[in-house]
């Protein structure tokens, strides 16, 4: 989710795409591939939520990347999957432009770094203490730092619930809508 | 705009400074925004709707080339 020029479809375009997919009669689950560098923190968390609330079952696979606010929305879906060979960068908030340095400068990127935080802690395994050990490490990232986690280790630290590509995922998916439909909806006369 | 990227900062405001021409037209029953380019073609930037649905169909899709033909009226 880079800056609307880097992208053809947006997120204001996504977003009401989710609307649809919910709404919908015909839709019964959704799965998504995430391949993201990340970018704007408010439209990811955003997507992220909204994938989360959404009462139609959803499976993320990540592949090739699923960097920076690419996290959060891979553990937005009620399951999630991540291919071997793919990478999830954690790093700390970044910001662009003109920053004044006061308190609540700090103040405020530290309430949204939080943001992300607890949205990771609360639709993953991981706990916070490692999550914030992963976020503020040094030495791993060359310009920056943090944490690249790659396919088994997102597993292992429970980033991700699977280690596995497009079949398992469906495989999954469809495991999860046969469970949704035999949930009664409404009130039962 | 806060951003929580890997790229490198160049890359991700590459561009930002020129702002492209847009316009809005009616296509498919819908008003879209498009961003023209060449002497008949346009891209579709955005679905202006207020129907979720609509951001579905695929003919409408950002990034999707439309061409200009050219009519005869008149005759």
């Amino acid at each position: 989710m880079l800056p609307p020029q880097n992208k053809t479809t947006k997120y204001e375009h996504i977003m009401p795409q989710l609307v649809a997919i919910e709404q919908s009669q015909d839709i019964e689950g959704l799965l998504l591939l995430l391949n993201t560098v990340g970018g704007d923190v408010e439209a990811g968390l955003a997507i992220a939520e909204m994938i989360a609330s959404m009462s139609k079952p959803s499976v993320s696979v990540v592949l090739g990347g699923g960097h920076s606010i690419g996290v959060p929305i891979a553990t937005s879906a009620t399951y999630s999957f991540i291919v071997e060979s793919a990478s999830m960068t954690i790093h700390p908030i970044r910001l662009t432009g003109l920053v004044i340095g006061a308190q609540s400068s700090f103040d405020y990127l530290e309430k949204m770094q939080d943001r992300v935080n607890n949205f990771v802690v609360a639709h993953s395994k991981i706990t916070e203490k490692k999550w914030k050990e992963l976020l503020f490490k040094t030495g791993e990232l060359s310009r920056d730092i943090g944490t690249s986690v790659i396919g088994k280790d997102a597993v292992r630290l429970g980033l991700t619930d699977s280690l596995g590509g497009i079949a398992p995922a469906m495989a999954k998916l469809q495991e999860l809508i046969s469970a949704y439909k035999k949930v009664p909806k409404g009130l039962t006369q | 705009m806060l951003l929580w990227t890997v790229m490198p900062i160049e890359l991700v405001l590459d561009g930002t400074e020129k702002l492209a021409a847009y316009e809005e037209i009616d296509y498919a029953g819908l008003r879209v925004q498009v961003e023209r380019f060449g002497t008949d073609q346009c891209r579709i930037v955005r679905v202006m709707s207020t129907e979720p649905q609509d951001f579905l169909r695929s003919e409408v899709q950002p990034g999707t080339v439309l061409t200009y033909r050219p009519v005869l009226t008149n005759i």
